[in-house]
């Protein structure tokens, strides 16, 4: 527990260095064992839509597949589709109901077809009347109630390959990995400094290395559940940067001393 | 080990100055007669030995052919002027240097535990007095931490730092820096102290007050005590054994008197 202590202590003393330490560590965690969800935010893209639409309202006697054929050739549109009878019925409805004549909805013929037509969304206003127009030459100007245009806005995620980044994700952990060593690398004058003056004045030896082992070992506590929690083996690459890691500073050892 | 804590000290600051004078002369070794000194000291087997030992920084010759030898209970000054080779005699029994040739004994550190007090006091400039302190706390010689917090009230009531415990060492003076460094090394309740210039920022008093309490230590518990020096009042006050060196070559080691 002292040599935990000490080297939390000496870490936290120097709040930049901590907060380097817990980020390349959480970045080490979330790119080893969430891979999947990492990956999945990454490659998705939010886009903001507008989808221009209006509706067509017909006699039903009109052959509106012939007229869907149609449409559909003309450049900037995007679909058409037919409507449902009961959408048809309640889109009349709302209509009559809002010119606020006493109709008695049972006694009026809702024998309608409907189309909606979907425009493209960079389509100019002008482009957007030549095709009202051309509806209008097919099924008769008197045959056919076209609703006025709708543009809502609507956010889409997407998967775009230029904002993916799933195809370096191999690289993360690394990066982490590398940050989480400049980390302890900085880290070691202090720890080294701060193991001296113990080791000068307490009857105890090589608290650098016990420090720097035990240090971590809560993090190997953590790494071993998320493990098992996570099914994956990311905490064999762990272990065997932590054996590196250990050897490389005991190997610099030498400089611990405050001088 | 030695675990016995400051309640011997405790007359020596309670009491009037006629008692102290009294005690002194009894038990505290006094200075001014080398018979009571010499009395007073045990002098026990041997701790520290060098033979023909060179020490070279580059092409200087630090130490050169030094043969020296410090058996337990003694109280040594080493005088001689700057870069004369004091500090590099200390550091090379503490063990902070190894010889380039020649030979050092020292005693097993498990055995004999060795605190050094450093020219450069080596004080964590960013933390305050009372935390310096703490370093020097080990659970393996002391019962609990109250009877560590009790000495360290204790000393530095003697020393008169008692109310500056919480300033922040970078914000102290040289001579509470110095106190603090006394301090640490006599908290950590050594067999042997090794003392390079602990009293260089401090008035006559304050020093001979320091080199009272080791002085303490050593009649009551057999503390071995090398200390360099170029406080001259203190030298000539001194009447044990005195190492002069000159151009890292020891000139004199013998008896002050018969200097």
């Amino acid at each position: 527990m002292f040599y935990i202590g000490t080297f939390y202590r000496v870490l936290f003393s120097k709040p930049l260095l901590a907060s380097f330490w817990v980020l390349s560590l959480s970045g080490l965690i979330f790119t080893s064992f969430f891979q999947k969800d990492v990956t999945k935010l990454m490659g998705v893209k939010v886009v903001e839509k507008r989808n221009p639409y209006f509706y067509a309202v017909m006699p039903s006697d009109i052959n509106t597949s012939y007229i869907k054929r149609k449409l559909v050739d003309i450049p900037g549109v995007e679909a058409v589709s037919l409507m449902a009878k009961e959408q048809i019925t309640q889109q009349v409805k709302a209509v009559l109901e809002s010119t606020d004549l006493d109709w008695e909805g049972d006694l009026v013929d809702l024998n309608f077809a409907g189309l909606k037509i979907d425009l493209s969304p960079d389509l100019k206003s002008r482009s957007q009347n030549l095709i009202r127009s051309y509806l209008t030459r097919l099924t008769g100007e008197k045959d056919v109630t076209l609703g006025a245009i709708k543009e809502p806005l609507t956010n889409t995620l997407e998967s775009s390959k230029t904002y993916s980044l799933s195809s370096y994700y191999h690289y993360f952990p690394v990066l982490f990995l590398g940050l989480y060593v400049i980390t302890i690398f900085i880290m070691r004058n202090s720890l080294g400094s701060e193991s001296f003056i113990i080791e000068t004045y307490q009857r105890k030896t090589k608290v650098f290395e016990k420090s720097l082992f035990y240090g971590q070992l809560p993090i190997l506590a953590l790494l071993i559940t998320a493990s098992v929690l996570q099914g994956s083996w990311g905490v064999i690459y762990f272990l065997t940067f932590l054996g590196g890691l250990s050897l490389v500073f005991v190997r610099l050892n030498k400089v611990k001393q405050w001088n | 080990m030695r675990t016995q804590g400051l309640d011997f000290m405790f007359d020596f600051q309670t009491t009037n100055r006629d008692r102290r004078k009294k005690k002194s002369s009894d038990s505290l070794g006094d200075t001014s007669s080398p018979l009571s000194q010499l009395k007073s000291s045990r002098i026990g087997g041997r701790l520290f030995s060098t033979e023909s030992v060179f020490v070279k920084y580059g092409n200087v010759n630090a130490l050169a052919g030094v043969d020296f030898k410090i058996h337990q209970g003694e109280i040594i000054f080493i005088t001689g002027v700057s870069g004369a080779g004091k500090t590099t005699l200390l550091k090379l029994l503490g063990g902070f240097v190894e010889p380039d040739q020649g030979r050092v004994i020292r005693p097993n550190p498990k055995k004999i535990f060795t605190a050094p007090i450093f020219q450069d006091l080596k004080l964590y400039g960013d933390q305050t007095c009372e935390k310096n302190l703490n370093l020097a706390y080990d659970p393996a010689i002391y019962k609990n931490r109250r009877e560590f917090d009790q000495d360290l009230l204790e000393l530095s009531r003697i020393l008169g730092v008692q109310s500056r415990l919480s300033l922040k060492v970078k914000d102290a003076n040289g001579g509470l820096k110095q106190k603090i460094a006394f301090m640490r090394a006599i908290l950590s309740r050594p067999d042997v102290i090794l003392a390079d210039e602990p009293t260089a920022a401090l008035d006559f008093e304050n020093a001979r007050k320091m080199y009272d309490i080791l002085n303490i230590y050593n009649v009551k518990q057999g503390l071995t005590v090398v200390w360099a020096t170029h406080n001259k009042e203190l030298v000539k006050k001194f009447t044990g054994r005195m190492v002069h060196m000159d151009k890292g070559r020891l000139i004199y080691s013998g008896h002050a008197c018969f200097i």
